[in-house]
């Protein structure tokens, strides 16, 4: 509560008294001042519509709200974490990424390395592979020798070519 | 800890939305207001055990306030980063899917973000968030006559803008 009236001499306009008016921060004396003056005079009658307007125009606005989790909160339909267990207090710095995403993103980045390593790692020269040609005819030759039962059928895959 | 106050887990469950509404008031964008929570957050965290039951939002007020003050007096000295007066910061050309739908509010907010800092935290803090001028005095630590000066300013301006 502000104890002075109206700022300035008597007679010269209210100022920013009228906020404080509008606001009820003024003490009932200085109230009282002010009402006389707005009494009398357009101009500040005119401008406390307007300072009106816009602390209206404020105060009127809706909370903002955000589609983002906020920290503490926990998504729709998720099991609530035991207090002070996983998961529970702080959720990790802010982010506009959720640790759950976090994680699956870093699970498909790891699978992507592997297999790109895995590709790397794969002979690609045919002068360093196994030539399949020519071991199934060493064992089909084998196996006629021996009498392998199982290998009977090995001289029909001899006509398939394994070449590049 | 003093059983009457609350963990910090609690005061961000239950106060977070409350601190990013202020936040977005004070900052304009949902970048920003997001930054200004977590660093907000993380004083209470720090300042709790000094917390004396009372008004929790008017308490929340005031840290978030300051944090708001500091990154601006942090921007001010390091020019080079972008500054609020960036007309492209000021009048972003579409809002973005976390802003907020009503037309009016678009404008309202868009004139509070032009607003002079000192202008714009006085008047959230009195239209925005309801404290009285001797808890904004006291929250940003000036006197009341220039908190009742900034306000008044701030609503003219505010309304200029929206003429």
């Amino acid at each position: 509560m502000i104890p002075s009236g109206p700022t300035g001499p008597p007679g010269e306009h209210l100022g920013d008294t009228l906020s404080a008016f509008l606001d009820d921060e003024l003490a009932p004396a200085a109230r009282r001042e002010a009402e006389a003056h707005l009494a009398g005079c357009s101009g500040c009658r005119a401008e406390l519509e307007e300072v009106a307007a816009a602390r209206r125009a404020i105060r009127i606005m809706p909370v903002h709200a955000t589609r983002r989790l906020l920290w503490g909160e926990e998504p729709a339909g998720a099991v609530p974490a035991p207090p002070g267990g996983p998961g529970g207090g702080w959720p990790g710095p802010p982010s506009r990424r959720t640790s759950a995403g976090r994680r699956r993103r870093a699970a498909w980045a790891l699978t992507a390395v592997v297999a790109a390593a895995i590709a790397l790692l794969l002979p690609r020269d045919p002068s360093v592979a196994p030539s399949l040609p020519s071991l199934a005819d060493t064992h089909a030759a084998r196996a006629s020798v021996t009498g392998d039962p199982l290998s009977q059928l090995a001289p029909i895959a001899v006509p398939v070519s394994f070449g590049p | 800890m003093n059983s009457e106050v609350p963990t910090w887990e609690e005061v961000a469950r239950t106060h977070g939305r409350f601190l990013y509404n202020v936040a977005y008031r004070l900052t304009g964008n949902d970048d920003d207001a997001f930054d200004l929570v977590q660093e907000a957050l993380l004083r209470v965290r720090k300042g709790l055990e000094t917390y004396r039951p009372g008004s929790m939002e008017g308490w929340l007020s005031r840290i978030v306030t300051n944090v708001f003050l500091d990154e601006v007096r942090r921007k001010r000295r390091r020019p080079v980063e972008v500054l609020p007066e960036d007309p492209e910061r000021l009048l972003p050309s579409t809002p973005g899917a976390d802003e907020p739908t009503d037309t009016l509010s678009d404008e309202v907010q868009a004139a509070l973000r032009r607003l002079p800092e000192e202008f714009r935290t006085a008047v959230v803090l009195c239209d925005v968030v309801g404290l009285s001028y001797e808890e904004i005095a006291d929250a940003i630590a000036v006197p009341v006559g220039t908190v009742r000066s900034r306000i008044h300013r701030g609503r003219r301006l505010l309304r200029e803008a929206l003429q």
